[in-house]
């Protein structure tokens, strides 16, 4: 069950119940740390209060990050002809809204983080592309803006209630499953494991989390690795249905501790940092050293599976993530993107993997899909996108 | 095989260059001048191998530079395969094309060569060329599949040798007397250029010599280069190269004058000639069928577009060859510095000729196939007016 909620950090400054006619016309339905006079005057309007650190019955309360571009990680020297740039970093509250789903199935994930900057459709968006919500939380000063009627702060409040009334609007979506290559098994116990998460998916690879204790009941149909970043090998049951994995035509990539069976072949590929046996149709990765490297145990991860099976590809994309998913009855795919860079990207093409023909665009801009321009290639679909878009959702099939 | 040189060596290469260069500038020998041959090719089509063909026998058979031997190519896949001119792939634009290196391969393995080694360093990444090509879009198995004993590596580190081969410049250097790379430039009987047809924002020109600048490898010259070793994977571009702001990794030669200019459009020029005299070019291909104009790559702040000159130029000497490259885009191959396209650069020809590598001067090169005028692409005007129109 995903509840239909739109969740607002009532301001400070909004003192007075009047505050509310600002919530005319959003989705905003519930407010948090309202006083018992606001939520009085809010409850004839359909809009529920709760107490501060209080979320509704199936909702998930979770601690976010301030969500956008952090630190470069390299930095051209010569800014005329030295070369393209490299990543830079992206904080973004996406994974951690994604274990949240995969430890408790079926539950709303809501997010708090107080506000980094003026982002605040990117922190929306990026709580809601995997179908999360963030905690619309304003800087005070903006909050009183917005309720002295500043154009400025207006301006603000208006693509904060059109970005949130976009997700609420699509909340079909949250029923969407992904797209996934890549498996990660674990307790997600330790930061180490989760930072594993966070890389992959900052790589660009297509995941499912996958709780240890939920295990048994998830399929690992459609993916095509596993990785298990802790350093214990798992319970006997766990360990067999990954051998079984392995053995039907999967990957496995696990830290040495996990031994080389006795059946297992020397593979015929080589990895500087990894082992590579042969165990029936599949592959173990063992390897040499501790994986006490997220960075490093994403990256080998992209290359042990190899691109080829990327579900994904983007050209001029920047920094951005993406998230795939695909209906229940997978007739209809949908490709999230967001984008974090403060200048708009251009020109940006996206492969998509799977068997659909057509792609329709929407973005907060323009909300109604448009049908977008689309080349067909084998077993994949190539989108371009036009510039000047913070968040786009492609509709495909 | 090309030998790995001591010590000793080195310093002979460097006092004979000494006496050989000022030989060379007072005319007393005269700089190689070979047949280049030019050819149109509209596209990437059915026309493309047997164009190709037409053009090795002008230059007297594949079969003479390549038979029983092991050829590696250099390629040009420069920057991030995530990066494009606009929604253009970038085979259409900057990186040499992979129905060109298929044919180029089919081409060299029915001429008898025994290997095919497809080399390139990779932006920032020690994985594996193919891993690359594919986030490029491409499909690598196309090109393994071209010819029998096709092969790729990743030359930007280390690689699957246990050390770094090191070469040295012959005429003793212009800024390196050496270079420690990748074993596969020293591994091979014979060394092919196959580059693109485009501008460059600090050479000038990038050509048969500029696609050469990427053999070098990121770990000792690039920007997360080892101090005293190596690094183990490369990260970055060639900065040390670039502008100089620090010596190469201490294991391998260093610079010969530390006090020459630290500008790129000074060291650039000069680090190509020491690098394709240290690693001779036997067979340069250039292809211009799809490229760019403005720039190497969609990363150069101009205004840059794709476009469609139809034209492959090759040859086996590398001056040469530039240099009807350049008059087929409509420079002077004997422009220098101060003229387009070297308005802020050295010219990479001038100094190549300078020591020797071969002549620039149209007058004295033979080419082959279509005219010079006949295939020309004015990437010359289109310089000058865009150029006008920024000013304006």
């Amino acid at each position: 069950m995903i509840a239909d909620w739109t969740p607002l950090r009532w301001p400070d400054a909004w003192k007075f119940a009047d505050a509310l006619d600002l919530l005319k016309g959003t989705s905003i339905n519930c407010l948090i740390g309202a006083d018992s006079a606001i939520a009085h005057a809010a409850a004839p309007l359909g809009i529920q209060t709760l107490a501060p650190g209080r979320a509704p019955q199936g909702v998930t309360l979770i601690e976010g990050v301030w969500p956008g571009i952090r630190v470069a990680r390299f930095g051209s020297s010569n800014a005329f002809s030295a070369g393209p740039t490299g990543d830079p970093w992206v904080n973004s509250n996406i994974w951690p809204v994604r274990l949240a789903q995969a430890r408790k199935p079926g539950t709303s994930v809501w997010l708090r983080a107080n506000p980094g900057n003026s982002q605040y459709t990117t922190a929306i968006a990026d709580a809601a592309l995997a179908g999360g919500r963030w905690i619309i939380s304003l800087d005070e000063a903006l909050a009183a803006a917005i309720l002295n009627r500043k154009p400025e702060a207006l301006a603000v409040w208006k693509s904060i209630a059109s970005t949130a009334g976009y997700f609420a609007a699509h909340r079909a979506w949250t029923d969407y499953e992904p797209q996934a290559v890549v498996g990660i098994v674990s307790a997600f116990a330790t930061s180490q494991s989760q930072e594993v998460l966070n890389l992959i998916m900052r790589s660009g690879q297509q995941f499912r989390a996958i709780p240890l204790e939920r295990f048994e009941s998830v399929s690992l149909a459609g993916l095509r690795a596993i990785v298990l970043p802790d350093p214990d090998p798992p319970a006997g049951h766990i360990r067999g249905a990954l051998t079984n994995f392995v053995t039907q035509g999967g990957l496995l990539v696990a830290h040495k501790a996990w031994g080389a069976p006795k059946s297992a072949l020397a593979s015929d590929r080589s990895h500087p940092r990894f082992t590579l046996l042969t165990l029936g149709k599949g592959t173990l990765a063992l390897a040499r050293t501790d994986l006490n490297d997220p960075y490093l145990l994403a990256s080998d991860t992209a290359i042990l599976v190899s691109h080829r099976y990327d579900l994904l590809r983007f050209w001029n994309g920047g920094a951005l993530s993406a998230y795939y998913s695909a209906s229940p009855d997978r007739k209809r795919g949908l490709v999230q993107i967001l984008f974090y860079a403060n200048r708009p990207a251009d020109d940006v093409t996206v492969r998509v993997s799977g068997p659909y023909r057509t792609a329709r665009l929407s973005t907060l801009d323009n909300p109604a899909p448009q049908p977008a321009h689309c080349e067909q290639q084998p077993g994949a679909l190539e989108i371009h996108l036009p510039g000047a878009t913070r968040y786009a959702a492609l509709e495909l099939e | 095989m090309y030998p790995c040189q001591s010590r000793r060596d080195l310093l002979k290469a460097a006092a004979g260059a000494y006496l050989a260069a000022p030989a060379l500038l007072r005319g007393a020998a005269s700089p190689p001048a070979t047949t280049v041959a030019v050819a149109k090719c509209p596209d990437y089509g059915p026309e493309l191998l047997p164009t190709l063909d037409r053009m090795f026998d002008q230059l007297g058979g594949l079969g003479r530079i390549v038979k029983g031997k092991t050829v590696a190519a250099k390629i040009n896949l420069t920057g991030s395969p995530t990066y494009r001119l606009g929604h253009l792939p970038c085979e259409d634009t900057h990186y040499t094309h992979p129905k060109v290196i298929g044919a180029v391969c089919y081409l060299m393995s029915r001429a008898g060569a025994r290997r095919i080694r497809l080399l390139e360093s990779p932006w920032a990444t020690a994985d594996s060329v193919e891993e690359y090509l594919l986030q490029a879009n491409w499909e690598p198995r196309e090109i393994l599949n071209s010819a029998p004993n096709v092969e790729f590596e990743n030359t930007n580190f280390l690689g699957e040798s246990k050390k770094y081969a090191r070469l040295a410049v012959p005429h003793g250097g212009l800024m390196f007397p050496a270079f420690d790379l990748n074993h596969s430039y020293n591994d091979c009987d014979v060394f092919v250029s196959l580059a693109k047809m485009k501008e460059h924002a600090t050479a000038g020109i990038t050509l048969s010599m500029k696609n050469c600048f990427g053999i070098t490898p990121a770990t000792i010259y690039g920007t997360g280069a080892g101090i005293d070793e190596p690094s183990v994977l490369p990260k970055g571009g060639r900065t040390i190269v670039h502008s100089g702001s620090r010596q190469p990794s201490k294991s391998a030669p260093g610079e010969l004058h530390p006090d020459s200019p630290r500008e790129d459009t000074y060291r650039v020029p000069r680090t190509i000639v020491d690098l394709v005299s240290a690693r001779p070019i036997d067979l340069a291909i250039v292809e211009g069928i799809r490229t760019m104009t403005g720039g190497e790559g969609p990363w150069i702040r101009e205004k840059l577009e794709g476009v469609r000159p139809g034209v492959i130029v090759a040859g086996t000497n590398c001056v040469n060859i530039d240099s009807v490259c350049m008059s087929v885009m409509g420079f002077d191959p004997m422009a220098d510095r101060g003229t387009p396209p070297f308005e802020v650069c050295d010219s990479t020809l001038r100094l190549a000729e300078s020591v020797g590598l071969g002549t620039r001067d149209l007058k004295q090169i033979e080419v082959a196939g279509t005219r010079i005028e006949d295939a020309r692409f004015d990437f010359a005007t289109l310089r000058r007016e865009r150029r006008a129109k920024r000013q304006a």
